[in-house]
Protein backbone atom coordinates (compact mmCIF):
# COMPACT_ATOMS: atom_id res chain seq x y z
CA UNK A 1 0.00 0.00 0.00
CA UNK A 2 0.98 3.76 -0.81
CA UNK A 3 2.19 6.11 1.78
CA UNK A 4 3.15 9.46 1.41
CA UNK A 5 5.43 11.00 4.18
CA UNK A 6 4.69 15.19 4.91
CA UNK A 7 7.51 17.16 5.87
CA UNK A 8 8.32 21.20 5.80
CA UNK A 9 10.44 22.28 3.47
CA UNK A 10 12.09 25.91 2.11
CA UNK A 11 13.63 27.45 -0.55
CA UNK A 12 15.51 30.90 0.21
CA UNK A 13 14.87 32.45 -3.02
CA UNK A 14 11.73 30.57 -4.12
CA UNK A 15 13.92 29.22 -7.42
CA UNK A 16 11.87 25.64 -6.77
CA UNK A 17 11.67 24.45 -10.63
CA UNK A 18 14.63 25.82 -11.41
CA UNK A 19 16.35 24.28 -9.15
CA UNK A 20 14.94 20.90 -9.14
CA UNK A 21 15.23 20.50 -13.03
CA UNK A 22 18.28 21.17 -12.47
CA UNK A 23 19.47 18.37 -9.62
CA UNK A 24 22.19 16.40 -10.72
CA UNK A 25 23.21 13.59 -8.39
CA UNK A 26 24.86 10.01 -8.23
CA UNK A 27 21.71 8.36 -6.48
CA UNK A 28 18.86 10.67 -7.06
CA UNK A 29 17.07 11.32 -10.57
CA UNK A 30 14.10 13.60 -10.52
CA UNK A 31 11.76 13.48 -13.64
CA UNK A 32 8.87 14.66 -15.22
CA UNK A 33 8.51 17.68 -13.20
CA UNK A 34 5.24 19.29 -13.83
CA UNK A 35 3.36 22.52 -12.12
CA UNK A 36 -0.42 21.74 -11.02
CA UNK A 37 -3.07 23.97 -9.79
CA UNK A 38 -4.85 23.10 -6.51
CA UNK A 39 -8.48 21.79 -6.88
CA UNK A 40 -9.89 22.86 -3.29
CA UNK A 41 -11.68 20.53 -1.32
CA UNK A 42 -12.16 22.29 1.72
CA UNK A 43 -13.77 25.44 2.52
CA UNK A 44 -12.02 27.75 2.55
CA UNK A 45 -8.74 26.48 1.23
CA UNK A 46 -6.30 29.34 2.42
CA UNK A 47 -3.31 28.43 -0.48
CA UNK A 48 -5.51 28.17 -3.87
CA UNK A 49 -2.59 30.05 -5.55
CA UNK A 50 0.53 27.74 -4.45
CA UNK A 51 2.31 26.07 -6.91
CA UNK A 52 1.81 21.80 -6.97
CA UNK A 53 5.49 20.50 -8.74
CA UNK A 54 5.16 17.13 -8.79
CA UNK A 55 7.72 14.37 -10.40
CA UNK A 56 9.14 11.28 -10.49
CA UNK A 57 12.00 10.13 -7.86
CA UNK A 58 14.67 7.41 -8.71
CA UNK A 59 16.53 6.55 -5.48
CA UNK A 60 19.45 4.36 -5.74
CA UNK A 61 20.08 2.67 -1.98
CA UNK A 62 23.40 1.05 -1.35
CA UNK A 63 23.26 -1.65 1.20
CA UNK A 64 25.14 -4.25 3.04
CA UNK A 65 24.26 -7.11 2.50
CA UNK A 66 26.13 -9.43 5.23
CA UNK A 67 27.19 -12.11 2.08
CA UNK A 68 28.26 -9.83 -0.36
CA UNK A 69 29.94 -6.54 -0.87
CA UNK A 70 27.84 -3.40 -1.08
CA UNK A 71 24.43 -4.04 -3.38
CA UNK A 72 22.77 -0.90 -5.23
CA UNK A 73 19.05 -1.76 -4.97
CA UNK A 74 16.67 0.92 -7.24
CA UNK A 75 13.67 2.05 -5.62
CA UNK A 76 10.98 4.49 -7.47
CA UNK A 77 8.45 7.06 -6.35
CA UNK A 78 6.59 10.14 -6.92
CA UNK A 79 7.52 13.27 -5.11
CA UNK A 80 5.67 16.57 -4.39
CA UNK A 81 6.63 20.41 -3.67
CA UNK A 82 3.98 22.77 -2.42
CA UNK A 83 5.39 26.33 -2.03
CA UNK A 84 2.78 28.09 -0.52
CA UNK A 85 2.17 25.39 2.18
CA UNK A 86 6.13 24.70 1.89
CA UNK A 87 5.06 20.98 2.22
CA UNK A 88 7.09 18.15 0.83
CA UNK A 89 5.31 14.48 0.21
CA UNK A 90 7.12 12.03 -0.59
CA UNK A 91 5.40 9.06 -1.95
CA UNK A 92 6.06 5.36 -2.27
CA UNK A 93 5.06 2.26 -2.50
CA UNK A 94 7.78 0.62 -0.53
CA UNK A 95 8.62 1.86 3.44
CA UNK A 96 12.42 0.11 2.50
CA UNK A 97 14.97 2.75 2.29
CA UNK A 98 13.19 5.24 4.87
CA UNK A 99 11.71 8.32 3.79
CA UNK A 100 14.72 9.42 6.06
CA UNK A 101 17.35 8.05 4.15
CA UNK A 102 16.03 9.20 0.77
CA UNK A 103 15.60 12.61 1.94
CA UNK A 104 18.73 13.07 3.78
CA UNK A 105 20.30 12.45 0.41
CA UNK A 106 17.75 14.32 -1.24
CA UNK A 107 19.12 17.42 0.73
CA UNK A 108 22.47 16.72 0.23
CA UNK A 109 21.76 16.80 -3.65
CA UNK A 110 20.06 20.08 -3.12
CA UNK A 111 22.61 21.43 -1.24
CA UNK A 112 20.82 24.47 0.56
CA UNK A 113 18.69 25.65 -2.02
CA UNK A 114 15.83 23.50 -1.21
CA UNK A 115 15.42 22.40 2.30
CA UNK A 116 13.59 19.53 3.17
CA UNK A 117 13.03 19.04 7.17
CA UNK A 118 12.17 16.13 9.37
CA UNK A 119 9.24 18.44 11.08
CA UNK A 120 6.62 19.60 9.92
CA UNK A 121 6.81 22.72 12.88
CA UNK A 122 2.79 22.10 13.71
CA UNK A 123 1.55 23.90 16.89
CA UNK A 124 0.18 22.04 19.42
CA UNK A 125 -3.08 23.74 19.99
CA UNK A 126 -3.49 23.51 15.79
CA UNK A 127 -2.71 20.01 15.75
CA UNK A 128 -5.40 18.72 17.96
CA UNK A 129 -7.91 21.39 16.14
CA UNK A 130 -6.90 19.20 12.67
CA UNK A 131 -7.48 15.75 14.76
CA UNK A 132 -10.76 16.87 15.30
CA UNK A 133 -12.01 16.66 12.61
CA UNK A 134 -11.09 13.10 12.01
CA UNK A 135 -14.21 10.88 11.92
CA UNK A 136 -11.91 8.27 14.23
CA UNK A 137 -9.20 8.70 16.87
CA UNK A 138 -7.21 5.39 17.25
CA UNK A 139 -5.08 6.80 20.10
CA UNK A 140 -2.36 9.82 20.45
CA UNK A 141 0.07 10.12 23.28
CA UNK A 142 1.70 13.24 24.53
CA UNK A 143 4.89 14.56 26.23
CA UNK A 144 4.30 15.08 30.32
CA UNK A 145 7.67 16.34 31.64
CA UNK A 146 9.35 14.23 28.67
CA UNK A 147 7.54 11.14 29.40
CA UNK A 148 4.89 9.77 26.77
CA UNK A 149 1.33 8.99 27.80
CA UNK A 150 -1.92 8.50 26.45
CA UNK A 151 -3.66 11.61 26.44
CA UNK A 152 -6.90 10.78 28.26
CA UNK A 153 -4.82 9.02 30.85
CA UNK A 154 -2.75 11.65 32.38
CA UNK A 155 -2.88 12.29 36.22
CA UNK A 156 -4.99 14.54 37.76
CA UNK A 157 -6.12 16.25 34.07
CA UNK A 158 -9.60 15.93 32.40
CA UNK A 159 -9.41 15.52 28.20
CA UNK A 160 -10.25 19.28 27.44
CA UNK A 161 -6.87 20.73 29.83
CA UNK A 162 -4.80 18.16 27.69
CA UNK A 163 -6.15 19.09 24.22
CA UNK A 164 -4.40 21.71 22.51
CA UNK A 165 -1.78 21.87 25.90
CA UNK A 166 0.74 19.35 25.45
CA UNK A 167 3.04 18.66 22.75
CA UNK A 168 1.92 15.47 20.68
CA UNK A 169 4.23 12.75 20.24
CA UNK A 170 2.30 10.09 18.39
CA UNK A 171 -1.35 9.82 16.58
CA UNK A 172 -3.41 7.69 14.89
CA UNK A 173 -6.44 9.07 13.24
CA UNK A 174 -8.72 8.03 10.64
CA UNK A 175 -10.34 10.64 8.25
CA UNK A 176 -13.40 9.72 5.36
CA UNK A 177 -13.87 11.03 2.22
CA UNK A 178 -16.68 9.85 0.30
CA UNK A 179 -16.28 6.68 1.39
CA UNK A 180 -12.85 6.35 1.57
CA UNK A 181 -10.82 5.55 4.36
CA UNK A 182 -7.52 7.73 5.13
CA UNK A 183 -5.46 6.95 7.84
CA UNK A 184 -3.05 9.22 9.00
CA UNK A 185 0.17 8.75 11.19
CA UNK A 186 2.13 11.45 13.32
CA UNK A 187 5.01 10.76 14.77
CA UNK A 188 8.51 12.27 15.40
CA UNK A 189 7.13 15.51 13.85
CA UNK A 190 6.14 14.42 10.65
CA UNK A 191 2.80 12.69 9.29
CA UNK A 192 2.45 10.06 6.88
CA UNK A 193 -0.63 8.99 5.19
CA UNK A 194 -1.49 5.39 4.07
CA UNK A 195 -4.50 5.15 1.48
CA UNK A 196 -5.57 4.13 -2.18
CA UNK A 197 -7.20 7.17 -3.43
CA UNK A 198 -5.42 10.42 -4.97
CA UNK A 199 -8.52 12.41 -3.64
CA UNK A 200 -9.00 11.50 -0.52
CA UNK A 201 -5.57 11.76 0.28
CA UNK A 202 -5.56 15.26 -1.23
CA UNK A 203 -8.36 16.48 0.88
CA UNK A 204 -6.51 15.54 4.26
CA UNK A 205 -3.52 16.81 3.32
CA UNK A 206 -5.47 19.96 2.74
CA UNK A 207 -7.12 19.72 5.72
CA UNK A 208 -3.86 19.60 7.49
CA UNK A 209 -2.64 22.90 5.44
CA UNK A 210 -6.03 24.69 6.42
CA UNK A 211 -6.09 23.80 10.11
CA UNK A 212 -2.31 23.46 11.06
CA UNK A 213 -0.31 25.53 8.78
CA UNK A 214 -2.04 28.29 7.58
CA UNK A 215 -3.00 30.03 10.87
CA UNK B 1 3.69 20.95 32.40
CA UNK B 2 5.44 23.27 34.92
CA UNK B 3 8.53 24.70 36.25
CA UNK B 4 11.24 21.10 36.68
CA UNK B 5 13.50 21.03 39.49
CA UNK B 6 16.09 19.08 39.83
CA UNK B 7 19.97 19.29 41.46
CA UNK B 8 21.66 18.74 38.05
CA UNK B 9 19.42 21.42 36.93
CA UNK B 10 20.19 23.64 39.58
CA UNK B 11 23.83 22.90 39.10
CA UNK B 12 24.13 23.70 35.55
CA UNK B 13 22.27 26.97 36.11
CA UNK B 14 24.73 27.65 38.95
CA UNK B 15 27.55 27.13 36.15
CA UNK B 16 25.61 29.19 33.39
CA UNK B 17 25.72 32.07 35.98
CA UNK B 18 29.32 31.81 36.92
CA UNK B 19 30.35 31.79 33.12
CA UNK B 20 27.80 35.12 32.80
CA UNK B 21 29.22 36.98 35.46
CA UNK B 22 32.87 36.09 34.81
CA UNK B 23 32.84 37.43 31.27
CA UNK B 24 30.74 41.13 33.17
CA UNK B 25 33.54 41.12 35.73
CA UNK B 26 36.23 41.00 32.83
CA UNK B 27 34.74 43.76 31.37
CA UNK B 28 33.68 45.77 34.61
CA UNK B 29 37.58 45.51 35.76
CA UNK B 30 38.36 47.90 32.78
CA UNK B 31 35.77 50.61 33.48
CA UNK B 32 36.24 54.10 35.40
CA UNK B 33 33.31 53.17 37.71
CA UNK B 34 35.86 50.47 38.76
CA UNK B 35 38.75 51.98 38.89
CA UNK B 36 37.33 54.77 41.14
CA UNK B 37 35.65 52.27 43.60
CA UNK B 38 38.80 50.24 43.77
CA UNK B 39 40.82 54.06 44.48
CA UNK B 40 38.54 54.39 47.11
CA UNK B 41 38.21 50.57 48.58
CA UNK B 42 41.80 49.88 48.19
CA UNK B 43 43.50 52.21 50.51
CA UNK B 44 40.94 51.74 53.12
CA UNK B 45 41.26 48.49 53.59
CA UNK B 46 44.95 48.96 53.44
CA UNK B 47 44.27 51.37 56.41
CA UNK B 48 42.07 48.45 58.45
CA UNK B 49 44.70 45.68 57.53
CA UNK B 50 47.04 47.59 59.76
CA UNK B 51 44.83 49.15 62.36
CA UNK B 52 42.07 46.57 63.12
CA UNK B 53 42.60 43.54 60.44
CA UNK B 54 38.49 42.37 60.93
CA UNK B 55 37.36 45.80 59.33
CA UNK B 56 38.63 44.74 56.49
CA UNK B 57 35.90 42.10 55.93
CA UNK B 58 33.43 45.00 55.60
CA UNK B 59 35.07 46.50 53.26
CA UNK B 60 35.55 43.92 50.84
CA UNK B 61 31.89 42.92 51.31
CA UNK B 62 30.94 46.33 50.17
CA UNK B 63 33.13 45.90 47.15
CA UNK B 64 31.47 42.53 46.37
CA UNK B 65 28.04 44.22 47.00
CA UNK B 66 28.51 46.69 44.55
CA UNK B 67 30.26 44.85 41.80
CA UNK B 68 27.06 42.16 42.43
CA UNK B 69 24.38 45.55 42.20
CA UNK B 70 26.26 46.43 38.79
CA UNK B 71 26.33 43.24 37.14
CA UNK B 72 22.70 42.39 38.39
CA UNK B 73 21.22 46.16 36.85
CA UNK B 74 23.19 45.62 33.63
CA UNK B 75 21.43 41.88 33.19
CA UNK B 76 17.60 43.10 34.78
CA UNK B 77 15.59 39.76 32.96
CA UNK B 78 16.26 36.07 33.04
CA UNK B 79 15.08 33.16 31.25
CA UNK B 80 15.05 29.79 32.73
CA UNK B 81 15.64 26.54 30.74
CA UNK B 82 15.74 23.15 31.84
CA UNK B 83 15.87 20.26 29.34
CA UNK B 84 14.97 16.62 29.77
CA UNK B 85 16.79 14.27 27.58
CA UNK B 86 14.51 11.15 26.57
CA UNK B 87 15.07 7.94 25.15
CA UNK B 88 12.72 5.37 23.83
CA UNK B 89 12.30 2.38 25.74
CA UNK B 90 9.98 -0.82 24.78
CA UNK B 91 8.47 1.88 22.55
CA UNK B 92 7.88 4.42 24.53
CA UNK B 93 9.86 7.51 25.04
CA UNK B 94 10.69 8.42 28.72
CA UNK B 95 13.00 10.83 30.42
CA UNK B 96 16.52 9.71 30.34
CA UNK B 97 17.81 10.12 33.82
CA UNK B 98 21.17 9.03 33.49
CA UNK B 99 22.01 11.24 30.64
CA UNK B 100 20.21 13.82 32.50
CA UNK B 101 22.13 13.29 35.71
CA UNK B 102 25.58 13.09 33.52
CA UNK B 103 24.24 16.71 31.68
CA UNK B 104 24.81 14.95 28.57
CA UNK B 105 21.97 13.86 25.29
CA UNK B 106 22.40 10.54 24.34
CA UNK B 107 21.71 9.72 20.65
CA UNK B 108 20.14 6.57 19.33
CA UNK B 109 20.08 5.42 15.89
CA UNK B 110 21.30 9.09 15.27
CA UNK B 111 18.23 10.80 16.35
CA UNK B 112 17.32 11.88 19.92
CA UNK B 113 14.45 14.19 21.20
CA UNK B 114 15.03 16.83 24.03
CA UNK B 115 11.75 17.85 26.16
CA UNK B 116 12.29 21.48 27.46
CA UNK B 117 10.48 23.49 29.71
CA UNK B 118 11.09 27.48 29.39
CA UNK B 119 10.25 30.08 31.79
CA UNK B 120 10.50 33.85 30.75
CA UNK B 121 10.53 36.01 33.47
CA UNK B 122 7.04 38.48 33.45
CA UNK B 123 9.24 41.88 32.99
CA UNK B 124 9.82 40.63 29.25
CA UNK B 125 7.68 42.05 26.75
CA UNK B 126 9.43 39.44 24.35
CA UNK B 127 12.20 36.66 23.81
CA UNK B 128 14.41 35.27 21.38
CA UNK B 129 15.68 32.05 21.63
CA UNK B 130 18.63 30.43 19.58
CA UNK B 131 19.34 26.54 19.31
CA UNK B 132 22.64 25.78 18.45
CA UNK B 133 24.21 22.70 17.82
CA UNK B 134 27.71 21.81 15.95
CA UNK B 135 26.57 21.05 11.90
CA UNK B 136 27.39 19.41 10.49
CA UNK B 137 27.32 16.68 12.34
CA UNK B 138 24.40 17.71 14.39
CA UNK B 139 21.15 18.68 13.13
CA UNK B 140 18.52 20.29 15.49
CA UNK B 141 14.48 21.22 14.96
CA UNK B 142 12.22 22.11 17.22
CA UNK B 143 8.76 20.23 16.69
CA UNK B 144 7.11 23.57 16.13
CA UNK B 145 6.39 26.62 18.11
CA UNK B 146 4.82 25.59 21.46
CA UNK B 147 2.58 28.61 21.28
CA UNK B 148 0.85 30.26 18.42
CA UNK B 149 1.59 34.15 19.28
CA UNK B 150 5.29 32.62 18.72
CA UNK B 151 7.70 32.39 15.67
CA UNK B 152 10.22 29.60 14.60
CA UNK B 153 12.82 29.89 11.79
CA UNK B 154 13.99 26.76 10.91
CA UNK B 155 17.23 27.98 9.15
CA UNK B 156 18.14 30.45 11.82
CA UNK B 157 16.82 28.52 14.73
CA UNK B 158 15.42 30.52 16.96
CA UNK B 159 12.32 30.69 18.48
CA UNK B 160 10.65 34.45 18.83
CA UNK B 161 7.96 36.18 20.26
CA UNK B 162 7.55 39.85 20.64
CA UNK B 163 4.77 40.81 21.99
CA UNK B 164 4.24 37.89 24.98
CA UNK B 165 1.28 36.89 27.03
CA UNK B 166 2.49 33.16 27.86
CA UNK B 167 5.54 32.89 30.28
CA UNK B 168 5.94 29.52 30.24
CA UNK B 169 5.86 27.14 27.11
CA UNK B 170 7.72 23.16 26.65
CA UNK B 171 9.40 22.99 23.47
CA UNK B 172 10.16 19.76 22.27
CA UNK B 173 13.71 19.60 20.08
CA UNK B 174 14.79 16.96 17.69
CA UNK B 175 18.26 16.33 17.25
CA UNK B 176 19.73 14.32 14.21
CA UNK B 177 23.42 13.30 13.24
CA UNK B 178 23.74 14.26 9.41
CA UNK B 179 27.31 13.07 9.65
CA UNK B 180 28.62 9.60 10.37
CA UNK B 181 30.06 11.31 13.02
CA UNK B 182 31.61 9.67 16.37
CA UNK B 183 30.83 12.66 18.28
CA UNK B 184 33.90 12.16 20.82
CA UNK B 185 37.20 14.28 21.26
CA UNK B 186 35.09 17.82 20.15
CA UNK B 187 33.04 20.20 21.07
CA UNK B 188 29.60 18.65 20.56
CA UNK B 189 27.08 20.31 22.78
CA UNK B 190 23.62 21.63 22.41
CA UNK B 191 23.41 25.29 23.46
CA UNK B 192 20.33 27.33 23.83
CA UNK B 193 21.29 31.01 24.18
CA UNK B 194 19.34 34.07 24.74
CA UNK B 195 19.40 35.55 21.59
CA UNK B 196 19.08 39.28 22.54
CA UNK B 197 21.54 38.75 25.18
CA UNK B 198 23.86 35.98 23.56
CA UNK B 199 23.83 34.86 27.27
CA UNK B 200 24.20 30.99 27.31
CA UNK B 201 20.97 29.96 29.17
CA UNK B 202 22.14 26.16 29.02
CA UNK B 203 23.88 23.04 27.26
CA UNK B 204 24.29 19.66 26.90
CA UNK B 205 27.17 17.43 25.93
CA UNK B 206 25.75 15.51 23.10
CA UNK B 207 26.91 12.01 23.14
CA UNK B 208 26.68 8.75 20.44
CA UNK B 209 25.48 5.56 21.96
Amino acid sequence: MTVQSLRSTQSPDGRWMEILSSLSDDRITLSSITDHAVEPLVDEYPYTDQQRLTGTIDYEEEYDNDREPLVTRSVQGTFEFRTGSQMFILKMDTDIPTPETIIKDLNAALSQQVRIYRNLFVTPEYLWDFFEQADEILDITVLVDGEEQPYDEIEDRAVGEVVGEYPVESARVVYRYNGDAVHVKYANGSLSIRNASDEANEYVIQLFEQYVLSP
Amino acid sequence: MGHLDSLSNKKRAVRCWIFEFAEYYRSFVTTTTHTVLASIALPIGLFFAGTFPPLIIPVIGGYVAFVLAAFYRSNPTTIEVECIPTKVEAGNRVPDTEARRNDEIRFANDETTVFTSVEVDRDRTGFRLRFDTPTPPVQAELRGRPVPEQQYDPMANTLTCDDMSVYQFDPVIDLYLVDDASLSGGDYYLRIYDDETDDLLTEYRLVRT
